[in-house]
């Protein structure tokens, strides 16, 4: 085998470098493309894996099931142990059920005799995890819902409890979703006894970290955070988790959501907050400041009839 | 240079993109976890690596391109650094084996393992340069010594599998 003394070979060698040389180009042009215009790549990038993964879905969907399953077979082990546990906290549950039934009821009175208006409730689209991101640097998950079904970028998602992440790049029939612990995920929070506003910020540690906090005296370990909805991006009021406190004495949100198993996420509709626009008819009537010529002509008609 | 050879580039092209398309499979099955451990090794560059080194001419390198192309679009990274890096890669390589009669197995693992940092190192540089957010320096290279670890078991894989050995040990054997 000399492939090298073949003279076809000998011949197409400097052509072959050439082309080599051009692929190389054309690779790193589509990256620099990328770094110009990250939107329109981001969207042909959002169309391949659009195109891809449906299509792969028979095949990872039953081999994630037996994984998935051989997980919790695991835990049968501890299952006696578990079911202790399960018990008690149910004890506590139905006590603080009583409490909430009690303080539901009461919150409607009370919102009935001062007639206010809340929030309408959010809608939502739910949608199966199809994907992983695939990197360990990268906290992300594809859901199998897509601009087909209304999804819009910057929409959060939740699963059952608590803010997973928000809409991030969307297919026709796929969407991303950046997890908060990705460290390009920025949400605006408030720490709920306290009502401080503050941001949370990933870092690709399993609790992401609380930024901008004015003063870090009045949070401790335990208080809730929900979303607070400044900027318009996210409703506010909707549950992300716990403060914590790390090892390295900064305080963390641990989630609400159970990010170690993340099968259905919902996607909540929301639109913004709606704008108020002008100042409304309250202050002054609206006078067209040129009259109309028509009815000037008109008037105009009518008096030298009269005449 | 028959047509039987152009029968064999296409059963390894097909092998190539099947193993590929389930490395990358793999990565992007919903599991989770807690995702925050160990990054798993870096299967696709030590498959690419493994094969040129063993068998350049069933590898054409526009094959290595598009699949490094469409793993980079789909595993989130910046689309073609990687690719590019890796097609220069495996240029490096198969211009280093291709004429001689190949390397000990210990000259490969070393020249691997050279390889496969300066190709992080050089993903991470151009990234820093170009200002791109991503992990630290420490983390991007802590990939490394998990491929080398498990390139040994791509190459057994590879070759005991599908036979993808070199044409003097094929012959040998």
């Amino acid at each position: 085998m000399t492939p090298d003394r073949d003279p076809v070979r000998q011949m197409y060698r400097p052509l072959r470098r050439i082309l080599v040389a051009a692929l190389v180009l054309s690779l790193c042009l589509v990256f620099v493309l990328w770094r110009i215009d990250g939107p329109r790549v981001e969207r042909l990038r959002a169309a391949v894996i659009d195109a891809v993964l449906p299509q792969i879905t028979w095949v990872t969907q039953p081999l994630t099931a037996t994984i998935e399953m051989a997980r919790s077979f695991r835990t049968y082990q501890q299952l006696y142990r578990q079911n202790q546990d399960l018990r008690r906290e149910l004890q506590q549950m139905k006590a603080w059920r009583e409490a909430a039934l009690q303080l539901e009821q009461q919150n409607a009175q009370l919102l009935d005799l001062s007639n206010l208006q809340l929030d309408p409730k959010l809608t939502f689209v739910t949608g199966v995890v199809l994907a992983d991101s695939g990197s360990p640097f990268r906290q992300s998950v594809l859901l199998n819902v897509g601009a087909r079904d209304g999804i819009r970028d910057g929409w959060a998602a939740m699963d059952g409890i608590g803010v997973v992440g928000r809409i991030s790049g969307v297919g026709r029939d796929s969407a991303r979703v950046i997890l908060l612990t990705d460290t390009n995920s920025v949400i605006p929070v408030t720490i709920q006894p306290s009502s401080q506003r503050a941001l949370i910020n990933g870092d690709n540690s399993p609790a992401p970290f609380i930024d901008f906090l004015e003063s870090a005296e009045l949070v401790r370990p335990g208080d809730r955070v929900v979303t607070s909805g400044d900027g318009g991006v996210f409703p506010p009021d909707l549950l992300v988790g716990q403060i914590i406190q790390g090892r390295d004495g900064r305080l963390r949100v641990s989630p609400a959501a159970d990010y170690g198993r993340l099968e259905f996420l919902r996607v909540l509709r929301f639109g913004g907050p709606e704008q108020v626009e002008g100042p409304g008819a309250l202050i002054a009537p609206h006078m067209p400041l040129i009259p109309d010529i028509d009815e000037l002509l008109a008037q105009e008609q009518g008096v030298t009839d009269g005449q | 240079m028959g047509s039987s050879s152009v029968v064999k580039i296409a059963i390894g092209a097909t092998l190539y993109v099947m193993l590929s398309a389930i490395v990358v499979l793999g990565r992007l099955m919903p599991l989770q976890g807690d995702g925050m451990g160990w990054p798993g090794p870096d299967l696709l560059f030590c498959l690419s690596c493994a094969w040129v080194l063993r068998r350049p001419d069933l590898l054409p390198v526009w094959l290595i391109a598009m699949t490094a192309l469409l793993a980079d679009f789909l595993l989130q990274r910046p689309p073609g650094l990687g690719a590019a890096l890796t097609v220069i890669a495996t240029e490096y390589l198969r211009r280093r084996v291709y004429p001689g009669p190949g390397i000990p197995f210990a000259g490969e693992m070393a020249l691997f393992a050279s390889l496969i940092s300066v190709y992080y190192f050089a993903q991470w540089l151009i990234q820093a340069i170009f200002m791109i957010p991503q992990p630290t320096l420490a983390a991007s290279l802590s990939v490394m010594p998990i491929s080398v670890l498990a390139y040994p078991l791509v190459v057994i894989l590879v070759g005991l599998c599908f036979g993808i050995r070199r044409p003097h040990e094929a012959n040998r054997t």
